[in-house]
């Protein structure tokens, strides 16, 4: 925990000395949600969404939040091992007696906590300021982000291996990014995808993680109604932890046989 | 090799292999290391020199277990440089060339402190070996400074003392007065002998100025074109390594 907290302090320290970039991200997360707010008004009440116990704003609001955590999970591991390709620092970091799992691993930690509670925040604001209808199983809600994060953090660690190796390619990170949006159902229901597309959609566990943390947090789902999302979450973990620890192993592997750890 | 040596190294090669795109291409493999042996006792200053490409960046990052070697074995503290990572990292210092791992926008005890942790130190152990390792190294006036405000020899102060935090047996630095004038070289120059080998680390040292070599090293190994042309005391070494920096400069 200390070293995890080592990073942690250092990354803050070095968010905090950038107030500018941190009052934009926040400005452009309240304007997201504006503009959804305004968006919901538009399209008024939505028969898809009943069985989803929301309103529209709230639907979306959910879903990005969720999907904005889930990314960071998903892109931060790759993305930090890239600046710290570019700085520098990678090669002092590896050169410590960690292992690469750990470095890369307490490198995205600020960053997914950090998201976690921006998430959190525009959720509040979105519910306080904007009138989204929440009903939140907090347990429920808290053990689903946690089962979402196993195959998230997994798909992480398998981008960071790509750009460790690959440098400034991460295909991973952009190809799921884009799936997650186009499929697993952000901002708008599975359901209005043509039917080979929602099939498609079950496949990635975006889908699954997104449908139960929405009902966890916006009809107060039960943890029985959460099991069989829970179940699929552990099942991608399951494959997707041993393949990224391979990959890691495979990428350190490749740069001390080829002596590119130092190359940016 | 001696029982006592902190850092033993037996017939080191290291070969590169190219990767080409081109179906059917075989590109050459480069030899960076052919057989290299030699060995460093504890409190000793020993200088790699040798021109660009001889092969001492190399040697040192596979020292450092940041880079595999292609045949023989080194070890440092009696710890296999491959078999026993990361622990083997434990016992090494290392600043290699272009260290940039200080965080420019972090203060001097900031990055001394996430560096202490890394290496498994408690606050409690780091503060006062900060304060004692910037006392001795004229720096304490650098710790609340960012590290983006220092100049190229106070930063190489601030790098070595980060390198000597968790108390290295093995230290391995790659052109650490490269960039700096002579009075700030020959200050760290003094200062590395005086509290890292004079501390009893075993101390590596990449270089291409041969008057420094000359001032501190006890011993020197002469790197050309990745094999060990010559390991002595630097009198032994001076007219092999004339021959060979004469040699290379000519070819360029």
């Amino acid at each position: 925990m200390r070293l995890a907290w080592a990073f942690i302090r250092r990354d803050l320290l070095i968010a905090a000395s950038y107030r500018a970039n941190f009052l934009f991200a926040l400005a452009g997360g309240v304007v997201t949600i504006t503009a959804f707010y305004f968006l919901a008004k538009l399209i008024g009440p939505a028969p898809l969404l009943e069985r989803y116990g929301a309103d529209y704003f709230s639907f979306v609001l959910l879903g990005l939040a969720i999907a904005s955590c889930l990314r960071t999970l998903q892109a931060t591991f790759a993305q930090r091992v890239r600046e710290s390709q570019v700085d520098g620092s990678l090669e002092v970091l590896l050169g410590a007696p960690l292992s690469t799992f750990r470095v890369v691993g307490y490198l995205a930690a600020y960053q997914v906590l950090a998201s976690i509670l921006k998430a959190c925040g525009l959720v509040l604001l979105g519910a306080v300021a904007f009138g989204a209808r929440l009903r939140i199983n907090p347990w429920g809600f808290g053990a689903t982000l946690l089962f979402a994060a196993l195959p998230f953090g997994a798909l992480g660690l398998l981008s960071a291996a790509v750009v460790l190796v690959f440098k400034r390619s991460d295909p991973i990170t952009y190809v799921l990014d884009t799936a997650n949006y186009l499929l697993c159902g952000v901002i708008y229901p599975v359901e209005v995808l043509p039917p080979p597309l929602q099939w498609f959609s079950k496949l990635l566990p975006a889908t699954h993680a997104l449908a139960a943390l929405r009902a966890a947090a916006l009809s107060s789902a039960p943890i029985q109604g959460l099991l069989p999302a829970w179940g699929i979450l552990t099942a991608f973990a399951l494959v997707l932890w041993p393949t990224a620890a391979a990959a890691l192993a495979f990428a350190r592997r490749h740069l001390e046989q080829t002596g590119t750890l130092p190359h940016g | 090799m001696a029982a006592s040596a902190e850092v033993e190294v037996l017939g080191i090669s290291k070969c590169y292999f190219p990767f080409s795109w081109r179906l059917g291409a075989k590109p050459a493999p480069r030899a960076a290391l052919r057989g290299v042996s030699f060995n460093v006792e504890p409190g000793e200053l020993t200088a790699l020199i040798g021109p660009n490409g001889a092969g001492k960046s190399t040697l040192l990052r596979i020292l450092a277990g940041l880079l595999l070697p292609s045949e023989g074995t080194a070890r440092v503290a009696q710890l296999d440089v491959v078999r026993d990572r990361p622990r083997s990292r434990q016992v090494i210092g290392a600043a290699l060339s272009e260290d940039r791992g200080l965080s420019p926008r972090l203060t001097v005890q900031q990055n001394l402190e996430f560096y202490s942790a890394l290496y498994g130190l408690s606050s409690k152990e780091a503060t006062p070996r900060i304060r004692d390792l910037a006392e001795r190294f004229e720096a304490s006036a650098l710790l609340d400074r960012e590290v983006r405000t220092l100049s190229t020899g106070e930063r190489a102060r601030a790098v070595l003392i980060r390198v000597l935090l968790h108390r290295p047996r093995v230290v391995l630095l790659d052109e650490i007065t490269r960039s700096l004038d002579p009075g700030a070289a020959s200050r760290l120059r003094r200062q590395i002998v005086a509290e890292v080998a004079g501390r009893g680390a075993a101390v590596l040292f990449a270089s291409h100025d041969l008057s420094e070599v000359e001032a501190i090293a006890s011993k020197v190994l002469l790197l050309s074109g990745g094999e060990a042309a010559r390991f002595g005391s630097f009198a032994e070494v001076r007219a092999d390594a004339q021959r060979v920096f004469s040699a290379s400069s000519e070819a360029s």
